[in-house]
């Protein structure tokens, strides 16, 4: 257990809700590590026990090999940014820099070079003689941060803090992000619903449900190997396309049938009964030669590079993502559809866990 | 669209009795001060300012100026302070809030009349259960007495209005500032306390309205006495009216007050444009 944040059976009840039911994670220094779930999953419960907010009813949280459960959130060498940012109305921005270091009884010097430095880092340095309602979202994003990184704290811990700003903002910001981060080396805790940021900063990725940990590891890992049918579905858009069916062998080719519907499989999986099947929109084709499966073109989605394209048979939306090319795709067209790759995984129906 | 035309004429209805109800008889009042009207019988005339010159030539009048002042300035001090400290000390605990809300507003279901008799009995010199040994027989004893009642009848304005404030702290903020690595003491004096400084105006311009406004208690309780001691400006101008039958004199005493209580709700109104904050949003969600 050499990790530098290590958290063991976490525990945490409101009256009847269980919002963490035995939460481990360990997290590597210098990871962004970022925890992504539907909301209500415990996700803010978690930080706010990481802070010391919240005493967690049982559970152990270590930090560079120090236990901080029983620290007050004043002693925890943790940082933290608000999904509100929490700026104090009242103050300008140095002073609000200067808080967590006139606590520390920090000389006042040492206060000025440490505020200068985290503002040039941050570019806010001309920000400083103002008051929070002065600022844009863009620039309170970033006071918020420096906040948290002037008491130069071992964890950074960030609560959903692009949630509030416009689209093209927020993808600003999470590119300096992950600049800051590799810059500084710091570890980060960052918390969202939003599983599409959560690809795409995360080094190491946890997707939570109800209060546990669902699968963590890499990105790449978790979308491509889900451990079980809620990571599935919770990962990707559009979102994966799920066939509760029976495997059939006809003539040696494997065919997924679904009674209503029957999908051919680029090789025989080895299974036995019930399972759902479960296909990435990328890991199936469209064609015209004629296979077992064929769908009407409902909508077609641009997305820059790439089309999703929504299809509708016998009651069932199947997603479908290509490559934007020459191939005209109307609406209203019928098109045969097969599974091409390996982006396909078996769920057990009863437990959601993986089954080939 | 019809709806909206009944609404627009209970308006302007609400607008006309404000008129005939509420401006008519103040501008009245206040036009009588500039005139020699007494009480009774004799026709009046336009007097220019007489009847102030009238009120600033009696030492009385004046001591009264300074003892309202003495007493609101008290009562609105105290008022602040415990309303504050009160406010602050339940905020956290529902049940124990719910129960002081109660016990600050009891007062306001009884009558004044009730009110100054049950002090009466209390601060009774001869037998009384709060007598004191007499102290309030006395007169700074007895401006001490009107004081006291004064804050107890008037302590649910401080307690809500505080209350109320305590309420718009943000949780968020109070979090960060724990993180921030802020003491308990520190986060109240530095991060609470600055957040209400409105409500704490406004409790204390309130309360100072309140005050100088008051009559009908201190009059049941002391009619003014022990030897003037507790003769605030309203109970000045009930015996101006009463005694000498100067009707332009307690007019002038009323146009005086009212020029207090603009200034007071200027004071309010000025301290409320140097938070801006407060009017903007100031949290990102």
């Amino acid at each position: 257990m050499n990790s530098w944040l290590n958290i063991r059976g976490l525990r945490k009840n409101f009256g009847d809700v269980r919002a963490l039911d035995g939460f481990d994670l360990s997290v590597d220094r210098g990871e962004l590590c970022v925890v992504v779930g539907p909301s209500g999953c415990g996700k803010t419960t978690l930080l706010k026990s990481i802070a010391g907010l919240l005493r967690p009813d049982d559970g152990s949280i270590a930090l560079d090999g120090t236990d901080i459960v029983e620290l007050q959130p004043q002693r925890r060498p943790v940082g933290m940014v608000f999904q509100t940012l929490a700026l104090y109305p009242h103050l300008k921005v140095n002073e609000i820099l200067a808080f967590p270091l006139r606590a520390q009884r920090i000389s006042s010097e040492e206060q000025r070079s440490r505020i200068s430095e985290v503002a040039e880092f941050l570019e806010i340095s001309r920000l400083l003689g103002r008051y929070p309602h002065e600022l844009s979202g863009g620039e309170a994003q970033r006071v918020a941060v420096g906040r948290a990184l002037v008491k130069r704290p071992k964890l950074l811990l960030m609560d959903e803090p692009f949630s509030s700003l416009d689209a093209s903002l927020a993808e600003e910001l999470r590119h300096r992000l992950i600049e800051w981060q590799r810059s500084l080396g710091i570890t980060i805790l960052f918390v969202t619903h939003d599983q599409a940021e959560a690809l795409s900063i995360a080094t190491k990725l946890v997707v939570m449900k109800g209060g546990r940990v669902m699968q963590a590891g890499a990105p790449k890992e978790l979308y491509e190997n889900s451990a079980n049918l809620f990571v599935a579905k919770f990962l990707g858009s559009p979102p994966v396309n799920l066939f509760e069916g029976e495997l059939e062998v006809v003539n040696g080719q494997a065919v997924w049938n679904c009674n209503d519907f029957k999908l051919e499989l680029p090789a025989i999986p080895k299974l036995f009964g019930r399972a759902v099947l479960a296909v990435r929109p990328e890991s199936i084709s469209t064609r015209d030669e004629p296979s077992l499966a064929s769908a009407e073109i409902i909508q077609v989605q641009h997305r820059g590079s790439e089309l999703a394209i929504m299809l509708k048979t016998s009651g069932r939306t199947i997603w479908v993502k290509k490559y934007l090319s020459r191939e005209e795709l109307g609406v209203g067209e019928r098109v045969f559809l097969k599974v091409r790759g390996k982006g396909y995984f078996f769920f057990d129906p009863e437990t959601g866990e993986l089954v080939g | 669209m019809v709806k909206r035309d009944w609404l627009g004429f209970l308006g302007y209805l609400s607008l006309i009795a404000f008129a005939v109800g509420a401006v008519l008889p103040s501008i009245y009042a206040v036009a009588l001060a500039f005139t020699n009207a007494k009480l009774f019988g004799e026709l009046f005339r336009f007097d220019g300012l007489s009847a102030f010159s009238r009120l600033f030539s009696d030492r009385g009048f004046l001591a009264a100026i300074v003892r309202t002042g003495i007493f609101a300035l008290i009562t609105s001090l105290l008022m602040t302070v415990i309303g504050c400290a009160l406010a602050f000390s339940v905020s956290e605990r529902r049940i124990l809030k719910r129960v002081v809300a109660i016990a600050v507003f009891f007062p306001w279901l009884l009558s004044e009349a009730s009110i100054a008799a049950l002090y009466r009995w209390l601060f009774d010199p001869i037998g009384g259960p709060l007598s004191l040994g007499g102290f309030l027989a006395t007169e700074s004893g007895a401006f001490v007495a009107i004081i006291i009642v004064q804050l107890w009848r008037e302590l649910a304005l401080g307690f809500l209005v505080m209350t109320a404030g305590i309420e718009t702290i943000p949780k968020d903020l109070v979090d960060a500032s724990r993180v921030d690595g802020l003491s308990e003491r520190s986060i109240f004096f530095r991060l609470k306390l600055p957040l209400v400084s409105r409500m704490i105006g406004l409790v204390f311009i309130l309360s100072a309205l309140r005050a100088v406004g008051e009559f009908g208690i201190i009059y049941l309780l002391t009619s003014g006495g022990p030897a003037n001691a507790t003769e605030m400006l309203s109970i000045y101008m009930f015996k101006r009216l009463l005694y000498h039958h100067d009707l332009s004199g307690a007019a002038a005493v009323g146009v005086l007050i009212m020029l207090a209580f603009i200034s007071l709700g200027l004071l309010l109104n000025l301290w409320g444009f140097r938070r801006r904050w407060e009017k903007r949003g100031y949290l990102w969600r």
